[in-house]
């Protein structure tokens, strides 16, 4: 039976010091996506943001395996959230959410 | 095969302080060297207060050329002070020029000069080409003629650089994402790697051993 396979992605802000809404990230980084591959290609990505317990300083995205490069240049392209110039730094890349917090701590 | 030491190929500092603090964010994405475009002095000042930071830094000199002249007096003037020597080209003909020149290391394509690539040039083309995550990030139409340089180089297997040029921290981006941005644009994840590793790895390394007179010619060593 088909099973999808997912790819989890650890995403947070430079600078630091400079704190966002979660969903204004969001936001950039899915206007991005849709422009770089369109709406089919923001159907294979299929990305979601993993809501967790667990107070970290970024954001979790959950994709399909085999488009992660795609998401990952969409994030890598967002250059100013707000108005406010920043960069989205891709911190780890992991297959179980449990190994993506397990690894950040 | 061992780890990848990757390179950022061009940042532009505006002064100290700044090319202090991207030398910390480089360092922190994971690069160990950096192509620096800036004066000699301020690139020994920087060397002395980075060594923390475990970066090899090199010089570089952008050259804008509209002629063929331009081209030819630059690499007269630069290709023995500097390690790398790259062209910008602001038209077809100095392109043309800059691809076939072996003095010159690297031909920047950027949305403010030249940016039109075709099999002509294609063909002749012996230098790598340069091209500037900056501008990909800064202004989203540059993606388009982009996509077409690299799906030209990339059917002809043929080397290409994908710098930052960056000028402030925020525009610099770890080589991961780099190296996906090349692959969303059609180069294949392996290419895309070497765009950052290889690639300016091998340019450095034989420029390095030009100026301190290892390498007499190409492919004559002294041991």
């Amino acid at each position: 039976m088909f099973r999808a396979k997912y790819r989890y992605v650890f995403v947070r802000c430079f600078p630091r010091d400079v704190k966002f809404d979660k969903s204004e990230i969001w936001k950039a980084i899915i206007s991005n996506l849709q422009y770089l591959v369109g709406t089919l290609g923001y159907a294979d990505v299929n990305p979601y943001l993993v809501k967790i317990q667990k107070d970290l300083d970024g954001l979790v995205i959950r994709c399909n395996l085999k488009q992660v490069r795609t998401l990952v240049a969409a994030i890598a392209l967002v250059n100013n959230i707000e108005g406010e110039r920043v960069a989205l730094d891709v911190k780890k890349v992991s297959g179980t959410l449990k190994a993506l917090v397990k690894k950040l701590n | 095969m061992g780890k990848r030491n990757f390179i950022d190929f061009w940042i532009r500092p505006p002064d100290l302080k700044v090319a202090m603090e991207m030398c910390k964010r480089a360092s922190d994405l994971g690069y160990s060297a950096l192509v620096v475009e800036t004066s000699k002095n301020m690139l020994e000042e920087l060397k002395s207060s980075t060594k923390e930071y475990g970066l090899e830094l090199y010089s570089k000199v952008v050259v804008s050329a509209k002629s063929r002249s331009d081209i030819l007096k630059a690499a007269a003037k630069f290709r023995h002070s500097y390690d790398v020597l790259t062209v910008s080209c602001l038209t077809r003909s100095a392109a043309l020029v800059a691809l076939r020149d072996g003095r010159i290391d690297t031909v920047a394509f950027r949305p403010n000069g030249f940016m039109n690539f075709d099999r002509h040039m294609l063909s002749v083309m012996r230098n790598p080409i340069e091209l500037a995550l900056v501008d990909v990030i800064s202004d989203r139409v540059v993606l388009q003629k982009m996509r077409g340089i690299v799906r030209l180089i990339a059917t002809k297997n043929l080397s290409i650089i994908f710098s930052s040029c960056a000028s402030s921290p925020v525009e610099q981006r770890g080589p991961f994402e780099t190296s996906c941005i090349l692959n969303v644009l059609g180069l294949n994840f392996e290419c895309s790697l070497d765009a950052l590793s290889t690639i300016p790895s091998n340019i450095l390394l034989r420029n390095r051993a030009k100026l301190t007179g290892k390498m007499v010619q190409d492919g004559v060593w002294l041991v």
